[in-house]
This record gives C-alpha cells, structure tokens and sequence, in this order.
C-alpha cells in the first residue's frame, strides 16, 4: 500500500519538528478518516497521534498508512 | 490512559535526554471521588526525562477557560488534578480561552476539555500549541503540539576597552566632525540629530575595540598564546 505521507527514514535529516496531535474521535471512522486528511494542511505531519475513543470494526482498530498504531488490548484503552 | 516511550540514541533535539515520554488519557465521570476514572497521581508523577500528557479531562478550571462560570464541584473537581500537576511541576501547554470542545448541542457552552502538560524537562521542547485543523465531525476539535529544539540566543559581541587602540582612536578623533545642529531645532529634530552624532562616535570607537567574543564559537578559556600554539601546530 502507498503510504499517504513520505515517512522519516534512516536518511532523514534531524527533524525539524516533532508534532504531535491529539484528538476525540467520539468513536466515528468519518471523524477518523476526517482527522488524518487533515494533516495535509499542516507543515509538518505529525510524528505521533494520541485518539481518544477511536473507532473500530470487530474489535480491531482503526490504522492509517503511514502510521503505524500502538494500541493496548481495546478494552485497556477504555479504562 | 496510554503511554508511549519515544528513545533518539543521539539525544532528543540536542538536549541530553534520550527519551521522551506521551501519555494520553481519556477521564470519564465517576460516582466517587475523584470523580474521574484516572486518579491525578497516576497522571502526573515525577520524571527526570521529557513527559507529555494530553488528552479529553472532561475537566472545567479557571486557567484553561477563564470567561466560563463554574459550578463548585467542577471548580473542586478540576482543582484536584490541576494541583497535582503543578505540584510536580507540570506545565499546562493550552492557550487560555481556546475553547477545544463546541457541542452538538447548541444550548450547552463551548469548552476547554482537551489539555496537555509538560514536566519541567519537556517544557524548553515545547514550541507551541495550536487547534489549526479543520472540523473533523467530531464535537472536539484536534490540538496540535509541536516540539522544537530550543533557541539558544546568544549574547552579542561586546567591545573590549581595556584592548582600545588609544593612539589610532585620538588621531581619528581630532577629524571627528559632529553633523551641523539643525538651525531651529524640534523635540524630534533634536533628537535624531543626537542619535547620529552618537551613534557615529559609538561606531567610531567600537572599530579601533577588539571583540570580547570574536564569534559565537569562542571559547572563554581561549588565550593569545593558545592561539600562538595553534598556528605552530598548523605549521606541520
């Protein structure tokens, strides 16, 4: 799968920047979805992506390409 | 509540840590106190490295939305949290007043309920925190943090009097000619006229000064005759 953002490689220089994004997904794959084509508008992608509430489809959670997802077991990321 | 543990072997952004940590948590409304399911000093502990912690509090405070009238038990209830992170200390990184939550609902007021704090050791990293994304559909709106390496101005070079080339100075001082005084002279024409003449002087006898910091790679402990060294050394 073509990733939807050129990611940092062994060859990148020194980040730049580091972002970090942070958002409620109110559990929504539009909402989901929605959050990471947004990314385009910032100068930077983001490195790291912290979601509250996420989506997911038979207790599998949602990923993005270009990003790969930490996640605990589903019901940890509730408590 | 979730965290993750970022390690750069050469150092985060040149500072001498290695690690940076991101928690992120989601509090939900409990019956008990703290009437939140993440008690504060699970949050917020002491650490030597960089810690991040963000995430929906469902919190209201006073620091984050100062505009917003609280209830006391949303006062007392927030309080709690926010004093066990500046106890450690944790720095809160939200602008005050940037509401993070607008409601479906249009009788229930925008809020500030999307928080994030920096420890003392990630707090120099912290370049900003901003909400420029669009609306996603979701009642919160996504916060941005960035981190950037830490701008270090240095101080500018100084003149170094004791070194004034005196002889070169006094000749060049017995040409110096202030510009002409204007003839009916104004609070402003007065003034610039003064900001000239001393700003030609100042110039004057800052170019017959050495610099006490040559460039910004200088070294205090550097010396003449290290520098006599050096071109002996260069010679082979």
């Amino acid at each position: 799968m073509e990733n939807f953002f050129t990611p940092y490689t062994d060859s990148s220089p020194v980040f730049p920047s580091f972002p970090i994004v942070q958002h409620n997904c109110l559990g929504s794959w539009d909402v989901f979805l929605s959050l990471f084509h947004g990314f385009t508008m910032l100068p930077h992608p983001p490195l790291l992506v912290a979601i509250q509430d996420p989506p997911s489809r038979h207790s599998v959670l949602p990923t993005f390409p270009g990003f790969m997802s930490f996640t605990p077991p589903l019901l940890a990321a509730h408590g | 509540m979730l965290s993750v543990d970022v390690f750069s072997p050469e150092g985060l952004f040149v500072s001498p840590h290695r690690s940076l940590r991101v928690t992120w948590v989601y509090l939900l409304p409990t019956n008990r106190p703290p009437y939140r399911s993440i008690l504060p000093e699970r949050i917020f502990s002491f650490l030597s490295y960089p810690h991040l912690v963000l995430g929906d509090f469902n919190l209201h405070h006073p620091l984050a939305d100062p505009s917003r009238s609280l209830s006391e038990r949303e006062f007392i209830i927030s309080t709690c949290y926010y004093d066990a992170a500046f106890d450690v200390p944790y720095h809160l990184l939200n602008t005050p007043g940037v509401y993070t939550r607008f409601p479906f609902d249009t009788m229930s007021r925008p809020s500030v309920l999307d928080l994030a704090f920096a420890n003392t050791a990630l707090s120099p990293l912290v370049s900003s925190w901003d909400t420029p994304l669009l609306s996603t559909g979701s009642d919160h709106v996504p916060c941005v943090i960035t981190l950037k390496p830490p701008v270090i101005m240095l101080p500018p070079p100084t003149p170094h009097w004791a070194l004034l080339d005196l002889d070169a100075v006094g000749k060049t001082l017995n040409t110096f000619i202030t510009p002409p005084c204007p003839a009916r002279p104004t609070p402003n024409s007065l003034s610039r006229w003064f900001d000239i003449s001393s700003t030609r002087l100042t110039s004057l006898l800052t170019s017959h000064a050495p610099s006490k910091r040559p460039c910004p790679r200088s070294k205090p402990w550097w010396s003449p005759r290290l520098s006599s060294q050096r071109r002996e050394y260069h010679k082979f």
